[in-house]
C-alpha cells in the first residue's frame, strides 16, 4: 500500500478514526432523536391508558415525574443536536456535544422503556392469552430487554465516557498507555 | 451568538473579574442580611438593566439573550447583591405594563438603578396558581385599592423601593405596585443558608393605592415568572460552568497513589456525565432565551424546562465537585458551599421544581 493511501498524518489514525466514528454519531443523533421522541410519545399514551384505582396513570405525580423528565431528554437532545450542527463544518470534528450523544441516549432509553415495563408491571411480560395485548403482547418488554444492548453496542458507555474524558475533559491517555 | 452579544459578554467577563474577584464576593456574603450598595451601583452603571428593555421604552433592545448571557456571568463570579431580581423580575414588570403613568414613574428610574422594584408572589414554598392567591387587594372605587395579605420569599426585598404585589381582586388577579414607603407596608428580612441571596417576607396591612399601581392581570404576572426563571437558569448554568472548571484542573493537580487523582476512571467517568448534563443544560438555557424573545412558539414549556434542567444540574455540579474534591471541599474556606447553597436556592425561588414540572407536563406533554 502506497503513503497516497495514509488518511491523516502518520501516528495520527486515533485521531481519524474517532473524527469518522463522531460524525457518523452525529447523523445517528437525528435518527435516534426520532425515534427516542416516539416512543417517548407512545410511553405517555401508555401512560393514559393504564389506570389504577379508577385513575389514569399518567396523573400518578411519580409517573409523571419521570414523563417530564424524559421530555427533558428529549428535547434536550434536539437542541444539543441543533448547537452540534451549528458549530460544525464539514471537515471540522463535530465537537464535544457529539461525542456525549450517545452516553445520553443509551441510559435515557433504558430507563424510559424501563419505566413502561414497570407500570405495566405482571401485563409486560404476557406473551399470549387473555389481556396480552395491552403489554403489545410483550414487545414493551422487549423493547426493554433490548435497550440494555444500548450501553454496550456502538461503543461502550465506558469506553465513551473515557473518550469524554481524554478528548474533550483533557485527561489525556493514561489508560492506553497503561495497556500497552 | 451575535456581534453585539459576544462583545457585551467581553465587556462583562473583565468587569466582573476586575470588579468581583472572590475575596470581594466572600466578604460581602459574610455580611448577614446587608446588601453592598456599591456592588449594586457597580452593575448597574455598565447599563446592563437596560439590555432586553424594547428602544421604544428607553431600553436597548438586544433582547433577553443578551440579559442571560450577563447573567451567567454574575453566576459563574457568585456576585451577590438584587441585580437578578431588578433585571428580570422589576424592569419587565415595568416595561411590560400598559399602564403609562405607572411606567413614566417608575422605568426611567429602574433602568438607571436609582430605584428598584422586586416581585412579591408567592405565599408559600410553591408557585401559586392565579386562584389559590390569598392577598386580597378590596376596591375602594375611583380605581384605589386596599391590600391585605402576607407575602414570603421575595427576592432582595430590603433596600427595595416597590414591589409589584399580587393580589385577588373582584377583577380577578392583579399586579399591583406597592411602594414600600407606605403605610401598612412591613419589610421583614428572612436570613437564608446561601449566603449570597438575600430574601424577605412582607406584610400588607391594609396598605393603599390608585390606579397608577395597577400594572396589569395574571398574564403579566406570568411572563414576568418567566423572565425571572431565564434568568435563575442563566445563573445556574454560569454556576454550574465555574464548578466545572474548577473541578477539572484540582483532580488534574491532586497526587495520590503517585498520580494524579484525575487519572482514575472512578473519577473521570462522573465528570464525564456531568460534562453532558451541563451542556443540555447550557442548550435548554439558550432556548429559553430565544423563547422569552419572541422567537419560538413553546415559551411555557421552554422556560419551564430551562429553569428544571439547569438547577438540577447546578446542583448535580456542586455535589459532583464535591466528592471529587475530597474533604477539601467541604471546609468554610473553599469556595464550594457557596454554590451548593447558591444551587438550591435556585431551585427553590419562584417556587419549587414540582411547579414547573407540571407546568412542561401540561404544556410539553398534554398530561
Amino acid at each position: 500500500m502506497s503513503e497516497d493511501n495514509l488518511l491523516g498524518k502518520e501516528n495520527d489514525g486515533w485521531r481519524v478514526a474517532i473524527t469518522t466514528l463522531m460524525h457518523e454519531r452525529a447523523n445517528i443523533a437525528a435518527l435516534v432523536y426520532a425515534s427516542f421522541k416516539r416512543e417517548l410519545r407512545e410511553v405517555v399514551a401508555l401512560a393514559r391508558r393504564l389506570t389504577k384505582n379508577g385513575r389514569p396513570l399518567s396523573e400518578d405525580p411519580r409517573v409523571r415525574s419521570r414523563l417530564v423528565h424524559f421530555y427533558g431528554v428529549a428535547e434536550t437532545m434536539r437542541l444539543n443536536n441543533l448547537r452540534m450542527r451549528a458549530g460544525k463544518n464539514a471537515a471540522d470534528d463535530p465537537g464535544p456535544i457529539g461525542s456525549i450523544f450517545k452516553l445520553i441516549w443509551a441510559s435515557a432509553n433504558q430507563a424510559m422503556t424501563g419505566l413502561a415495563a414497570e407500570v405495566l408491571g405482571p401485563e409486560a411480560e404476557l406473551l399470549s392469552g387473555p389481556g396480552a395485548e395491552l403489554g403489545g403482547h410483550g414487545a414493551w418488554l422487549k423493547r426493554y430487554l433490548r435497550s440494555l444492548a444500548n450501553s454496550i453496542e456502538g461503543g461502550t458507555s465506558e469506553i465513551l465516557r473515557g473518550v469524554v474524558a481524554e478528548r474533550v475533559l483533557g485527561f489525556g491517555r493514561t489508560l492506553a498507555k497503561g495497556a500497552s | 451568538m451575535s456581534d453585539e452579544i459576544r462583545m457585551l459578554r467581553d465587556a462583562a467577563t473583565a468587569f466582573v473579574a476586575s470588579e468581583f474577584p472572590i475575596d470581594r464576593v466572600r466578604g460581602m456574603a459574610e455580611q448577614a442580611g446587608a446588601v453592598d450598595p456599591d456592588a449594586y451601583r457597580a452593575l448597574v452603571s455598565q447599563g446592563w438593566l437596560a439590555i432586553a428593555v424594547p428602544e421604544e421604552r428607553g431600553g436597548v433592545g438586544l433582547g433577553f439573550a443578551a440579559l442571560g448571557s450577563v447573567l451567567e456571568i454574575l453566576g459563574r463570579a457568585l456576585v451577590p447583591g438584587p441585580f437578578w431580581s431588578a433585571a428580570t423580575l422589576g424592569v419587565p414588570a415595568l416595561a411590560a405594563t400598559d399602564n403609562t403613568a405607572a411606567r413614566d414613574a417608575w422605568l426611567d428610574s429602574l433602568i438607571s438603578g436609582e430605584r428598584r422594584v422586586t416581585l412579591a408572589l408567592q405565599e408559600g414554598a410553591s408557585l401559586p396558581e392565579a386562584e389559590a392567591i390569598e392577598t386580597r387587594a378590596e376596591s375602594l372605587g375611583g380605581g384605589r385599592y386596599r391590600i391585605h395579605g402576607r407575602k414570603r420569599f421575595v427576592p432582595d426585598l430590603r433596600g427595595a423601593d416597590a414591589a409589584v404585589v399580587v393580589a385577588t381582586s373582584t377583577d380577578g388577579p392583579l399586579a399591583l405596585l406597592v411602594d414600600l414607603r407606605e403605610s401598612g407596608a412591613v419589610v421583614e428580612e428572612n436570613l437564608v443558608s446561601d449566603q449570597t441571596s438575600r430574601s424577605g417576607t412582607l406584610t400588607l396591612d391594609g396598605v393603599e393605592v390608585g390606579d397608577a399601581a395597577r400594572l396589569g392581570g395574571w398574564d403579566l404576572v406570568e411572563r414576568v415568572v418567566r423572565i425571572g426563571n431565564l434568568g435563575l437558569a442563566a445563573l445556574a448554568v454560569g454556576g454550574a460552568d465555574a464548578l466545572f472548571a474548577q473541578v477539572l484542573s484540582y483532580v488534574k493537580q491532586r497526587v495520590q497513589f503517585g498520580v494524579p487523582v484525575g487519572t482514575f476512571q472512578a473519577v473521570q467517568h462522573p465528570l464525564a456525565d456531568l460534562f453532558g448534563e451541563l451542556e443540555s443544560a447550557r442548550s435548554a438555557c439558550l432556548y429559553a432565551a430565544f423563547a422569552v424573545d419572541g422567537r419560538t412558539d413553546d415559551e411555557p414549556q421552554a422556560v419551564a424546562l430551562a429553569r428544571l434542567v439547569t438547577t438540577a444540574a447546578y446542583h448535580h455540579a456542586a455535589t459532583t465537585s464535591l466528592q471529587a474534591h475530597g474533604g477539601i471541599a467541604f471546609t468554610w474556606e473553599h469556595d464550594l458551599h457557596l454554590h451548593l447553597k447558591r444551587a438550591l436556592h435556585l431551585g427553590w425561588t419562584l417556587g419549587q421544581s414540582a411547579d414547573y414540572e407540571a407546568v412542561v407536563a401540561r404544556a410539553g406533554l398534554g398530561i
